[in-house]
């Protein structure tokens, strides 16, 4: 009888070997979740909204902009809109390149090593995630003044939200991996 | 260090050239014509089954395949207008009328982010059975994701003054219109990569990918 059991226990392990062979994968994927799920209830609150959305886009603006005029086109920046005088872009949440900074920071938060190694992990890739939505800001400018409104379209999903969130995902892989050797190498010297 | 960066770049490379010859693909009108048309196929029933108040019809936009027409009339509406006839003296039968629309756009709703997770999975260092079983399974999610949100979408619409098609209690309602709001593109690109991981990663290629 308790053969028996002891059986119907290993087969039913044996029977979830899909889920066994994830388990550490869907543990870490949870923390990532949880981890999205509090930077979605900031984004989404009153409190961003109100008081730091328009501040934070009108910075993004302004930077976009200067890039802008430093190539020579004659803008100007309103709100959260850069205008000159054929075209104007308006950013908007979901531009601000926010959510594929909070899915770097998010994966560098829930991985299980040091935070001295997860600190620049977070600072510098949140500071290149940034610099290059202020290159897409003034990118997609110039794609509007230049191309069909299909092309600016295109170029805003496909380059904002697929592309730039690529870029975020490939910034964690090379962290993870660095920080991995990193703490590797600290271990071996101790 | 610079090893990881050029394998990075490399990965990422590929996955520009894959995903960018998709959507290239996507972008011609027969194709994109015909992802629509596959789209709408499942969808149109599942809906019909979702709304039974209503009429509802799914063909593509009249601006390409980047859309798709909901149209719709509720019962009552068809009934009054049935009514109407047969008091005109009209001969029973069927008859025409003009229902109304509600666009949905097939490539942000769909298509895009699907393309995103076929070149991930495709890209994935995974054997060919797992990157099909993997697809397939991720295809079903997907759909049944953006459908859902379709769903939220048309109760809303159909609970507006103007239709009245449907009349969903004040809580619940709030509830849709939350879920709306918050289910974004960025949401969507967050679901595709977590549907990504959890098909793909397993103890030993998460390990290998972290040298």
């Amino acid at each position: 009888m308790a053969s028996d059991k002891r059986k119907r226990k290993q087969g039913g392990r044996a029977g979830l070997p899909w889920i066994r062979d994830r388990h550490p994968i869907f543990r870490f994927l949870l923390g990532f979740i949880a981890c999205m799920g509090l930077f979605y209830l900031f984004y989404y609150s009153s409190l961003y909204r109100q008081y730091l959305e328009g501040p934070f886009l009108n910075a993004q603006a302004q930077l976009s902009n200067a890039l802008l005029r430093a190539i020579g086109h004659d803008t100007l920046v309103n709100g959260t809109s850069i205008a000159g005088a054929d075209f104007a872009v308006n950013i908007k949440s979901g531009c601000d390149g926010l959510e594929a900074m909070a899915i770097l920071v998010s994966g560098i938060a829930i991985f299980p090593v040091a935070f001295r190694y997860k600190a620049p992990g977070m600072l510098w890739g949140v500071l290149f995630l940034f610099a290059l939505n202020l290159l897409r800001i003034a990118g997609l400018y110039l794609a509007g003044l230049h191309f069909s409104e299909a092309v600016f379209e295109f170029l805003h999903i496909q380059g904002g939200f697929i592309v730039f969130t690529m870029i975020s995902v490939l910034l964690w892989f090379i962290w993870m991996n660095w920080s991995t050797q990193k703490a590797q190498t600290a271990k071996a010297h101790e | 260090m610079n090893d990881i960066v050029k394998a990075g770049l490399k990965y990422f490379l590929y996955f520009m050239l894959l995903y960018g010859t998709l959507t290239g693909l996507s972008m011609a009108p027969a194709v994109g014509s015909a992802c629509n048309a596959l789209y709408r196929k499942p969808t149109a029933p599942i809906l019909q089954g979702l709304f039974g108040k209503g009429y509802i019809d799914l063909s593509e936009g009249k601006e390409g395949p980047q859309m798709i027409d909901v149209g719709f009339i509720g019962r009552k509406e068809l009934a009054r207008l049935r009514n109407q006839r047969a008091s005109l003296g009209a001969k029973p039968g069927s008859f025409q009328v003009r229902a109304e629309i509600y666009k949905v756009k097939f490539y942000n709703m769909f298509l895009s982010f699907y393309l995103f997770f076929v070149a991930l999975m495709l890209l994935s260092p995974v054997s060919w059975r797992e990157k099909a079983l993997g697809l397939g399974i991720g295809t079903l999610v997907f759909y049944l994701f953006t459908v859902f949100k379709i769903a939220l979408m048309l109760l809303a619409f159909f609970n507006q003054a103007e239709h009245a098609i449907y009349a969903t209690p004040p809580w619940l309602l709030r509830i849709v219109h939350g879920l709306i709001y918050v289910l974004t593109l960025g949401v969507k690109v967050v679901f595709v990569l977590v549907l990504w991981a959890v098909l793909v990663f397993r103890k030993g290629n998460w390990k290998r990918l972290l040298g």
